[in-house]
């Protein structure tokens, strides 16, 4: 008994110094949940796609404030930060105050986020901490769980391997093609073992498209992997707290993809498109399918594959996903 | 396996459940799984190692006994004290010595092609427990000690888990009566025990470890980090790898008193001390006491002459940096110890005096040093140290400070809890004050331990010898 009250008094005092301080540099982007408004009728939960603009942009606006500017009649407020995805989302869900009464969350469903590339990225510790950190329960013992370093913490050799691991043994279908996984498809195209007929491969850009392949080349196992796992524990919170799950599987650069690697590789990223879209739309989810939707010239990066798209190229995604909501009837 | 885990958390419980649980007759093979466990949690491969180390000097106790002849039993001894040091060497110095091998050779001969490094993994607790089974053959060859003839009880004085990884260093003669003794469960004991693990846990989360995110921010970028920071986070690192240690060290003691047994001391308030050769009295006591006894004394100690006695102590400090690491910094930094050790005696430093104003510069001068010396300690490498010095001297026009009030705070609890518990440990300090004090003190500690641990990925350091 005595346990207990020095445990309450503990937490107390914990929540009342020091808690705010460790959220901040911890598990920061919990701050941005604080900030929605109660009365709020839905939350866009994104990463860097949803706020990186582009030098010369016409307006340097956020997809999500566009999303609420196209919904005049609802409230869509944003959390966001760089590199969150299912599991951060599913995370700051479960710490959604109880009063707010939400419509619908829109959920960016990267792609590339699926592949082992971000599964097993060193800044997965960090995203560790922060579902330890802002697990719902008594804050003091998830601050004192991290001390212990009870999350997901491994050295970057051990991700690293973990990375290479699932490259090599997560193996994908493409017909009359060599390579069944990225392993074997990069160094084949590091090396020039393996060109395609696209006359677009050069010396320079041997390296961009090895970053395509290991990227874009995912093999996805509904059952094993983590991200379809968290998005639909998303989906059972949903359900759970009474609000509707809207995934928007942003766009990706294809036409570089096609340009780069090829119709390999298109053909891979189209199977898999259709899984996800298919898998969710089955289990009666709202998808905003924006895979196709942004042309190469709305993408900034050139030396990188990402979802970072100028204002045309954002707005497009914003517009899509109003569409979605008006003939899902979300809005009301 | 570390202390400062949920895996010994529900570990240690465990073990001491099933410790009482059963017959005395039992509980050295439950201590003894319990080790291995301990130590298999590391890395499984090097039970192999340390079953070895256990084995030969079994042999070697047994067979020394067994035997009156002077060449016979200096071979058996040999032999133990050279496959401790063969396996330490391999383990620890092979690289350095390849590496020194292949710069030598290069110097002399203009163009070589160096002999590569072996990736070898250094054996968690290897300095320690080698010491430990080698000061038992050195005592039953001088006849110090019996041999032990139960092999369980023999590998448990080896691998007792508490103090397997980072010591304290035990002498068989203390140790081996407690792990025989049948023992009951005392109320007193699992109190005491309870309060030196949270103490030790305090030191080591709460002070050590936040203090090491300064040190090792001013360590990343010393060209770069003014003056002052250079300053404090000299200062910081002393008072990090004291807490580290020293609060690896209370746990481990606590953990034992947790089965009845008790460990030695390892840590007398060293940074009061007012000299070198005091500071050495009390700083990791039974490392200390192990050179002196097996080093020092054998080659005269104090005895001889002046020239011996200074051999002598530049052996025993030397080893000593060695001991630590395979780096030219450490064995510098023992250098330099020998060095201050030998001038404090020149110049009769310790010479007692009721002079409060005298010993408060003698105290400062002594931590100065042992401040400054830290920096070989911690720095990669002897041009790194060299570095840290001259950026103290030079970095003044470099401005900015990146540190809040919240270390200082707890270096400042934590060094006036230190001069409090000066005379007893902290577990008995806690039994002079009112029930009601003691109750804050613990509400304090847990409060902090909960809420103020660090969150980096911070090792013991003492883990890495």
């Amino acid at each position: 008994m005595l346990a207990v009250v020095f445990l309450f008094t503990m937490n107390l005092l914990y929540l009342y110094t020091f808690w705010k301080g460790d959220i901040n540099k911890h598990a920061d982007t919990l701050e941005n949940l604080w900030v929605v408004p109660l009365e709020s009728d839905a939350i866009y939960f994104g990463e860097s796609s949803n706020f990186t603009t582009v030098d010369g942009d016409i307006r340097e606006v956020r997809i999500s404030e566009l999303v609420d500017e196209k919904l005049p009649n609802l409230s869509v407020a944003t959390v966001d930060n760089a590199g969150l995805h299912a599991r951060t989302y599913l995370s700051l869900l479960k710490n959604k105050p109880v009063e707010m009464d939400l419509k619908f969350v829109v959920i960016t469903m990267n792609y590339r986020s699926f592949g082992a590339n971000w599964r097993y990225a060193p800044f997965e510790n960090y995203l560790s901490k922060l579902d330890v950190m802002i697990e719902p329960g008594i804050p003091i013992l998830n601050k004192f769980l991290i001390s212990l370093k009870q999350y997901d913490y491994k050295s970057e050799e051990a991700r690293t391997k973990e990375m290479m691991d699932a490259w090599r043994n997560e193996k994908f279908n493409i017909p009359e093609f060599d390579y069944n996984n990225v392993v074997e498809w990069d160094s084949a195209m590091a090396w020039k073992t393996w060109i395609n007929e696209n006359l677009n491969l050069t010396e320079e850009n041997i390296p961009l498209a090895c970053h395509y392949v290991k990227n874009y080349a995912i093999a996805i196992d509904t059952l094993k992997n983590e991200r379809i796992q968290d998005f639909n524990a998303i989906i059972e919170l949903g359900k759970r707290d009474g609000y509707a799950v809207v995934l928007n599987l942003l766009a990706e650069n294809t036409e570089e993809a096609q340009k780069l690697v090829g119709k390999e590789l298109i053909y891979l990223m189209e199977k898999n498109r259709e899984l996800l879209v298919n898998y969710y739309t089955r289990r009666g989810i709202t998808v905003v399918d924006n895979f196709y939707n942004v042309s190469d010239s709305c993408f900034r990066d050139r030396d990188w594959p990402t979802e970072h798209y100028n204002f045309v190229g954002r707005e497009i995604i914003a517009e899509n996903i109003k569409k979605t909501i008006i003939e899902n009837e979300l809005h009301n | 396996m570390i202390f400062n885990s949920l895996e010994y958390i529900l570990f240690l419980p465990l073990v001491f459940v099933l410790f009482y649980l059963f017959r005395h007759k039992f509980r050295v093979f439950i201590l003894l799984a319990a080790s291995y466990y301990f130590y298999i949690s590391w890395n499984p491969v090097f039970i192999i190692l340390i079953l070895l180390s256990t084995l030969i000097d079994y042999g070697a106790g047994l067979s020394l006994e067994r035997t009156s002849s002077k060449s016979t039993r200096r071979l058996i001894l040999g032999i133990s004290i050279c496959a401790n040091l063969g396996f330490l060497f391999f383990f620890k110095y092979f690289n350095f010595a390849l590496e020194n091998i292949n710069e030598i050779l290069l110097a002399v001969k203009g163009s070589y092609q160096p002999i590569e490094a072996w990736d070898i993994i250094l054996p968690v607790g290897i300095s320690f427990y080698t010491f430990q089974t080698m000061s038992y053959t050195i005592d039953v060859y001088n006849g110090k000690i019996k041999a032990e003839k139960n092999l369980s009880y023999f590998a448990l004085y080896v691998c007792f888990f508490p103090q397997l990884v980072a010591g304290p260093i035990e002498r068989y003669n203390n140790l081996m009566p407690q792990l025989k003794e049948k023992t009951q469960l005392v109320i007193q004991n699992i109190s005491h025990g309870g309060r030196l693990i949270l103490y030790g846990l305090f030191m080591k989360m709460v002070i050590a470890d936040n203090l090491g995110v300064f040190v090792d921010s001013v360590y990343g970028d010393v060209a770069g980090t003014s003056s002052l920071s250079l300053l404090i986070g000299a200062v910081f690192y002393s008072f990090q790898i004291y807490c580290d240690f020293h609060g690896y060290t209370t746990i481990a003691i606590g953990s034992a008193k947790l089965f009845n047994v008790n460990l030695s001391e390892n840590f007398r308030t060293p940074y009061l001390s007012t000299s070198v050769t005091e500071f050495w009295r009390n700083w990791h006591i039974t490392l200390t006491t192990w050179f002196r006894d097996y080093i020092y004394y054998p080659l005269g100690g104090n005895r001889g002459t002046i020239l011996k006695w200074a051999l002598a102590i530049l052996t025993v400090f030397i080893v000593s940096g060695v001991w630590h690491g395979a780096k030219w910094t450490f064995i510098f930094w023992g250098l330099f110890h020998a060095l201050f050790v030998l001038f404090e005696k020149v110049v009769k430093w310790d010479k007692q005096s009721t002079n409060v104003f005298l010993k408060g510069i003698k105290w400062g001068v002594t931590f100065t040093l042992v401040t400054a010396l830290w920096i070989f300690f911690r720095s990669p490498d002897m041009a790194a140290a060299i570095l840290y010095f001259k950026s103290i001297g030079s970095n003044w026009a470099i401005e900015g400070i990146d540190l809040r009030i919240e270390p200082f705070i707890l270096l400042g609890l934590f060094v006036v809890s230190d001069i409090l518990t000066r005379k007893k440990n902290f577990a008995l300090s806690l039994n002079k004050i009112p029930s009601l004090a003691r109750g804050v003190i613990y509400f304090v500690l847990i409060f902090l331990l909960l809420s103020r641990s660090g969150t980096d990925m911070n090792p013991f350091i003492y883990f890495q010898f």
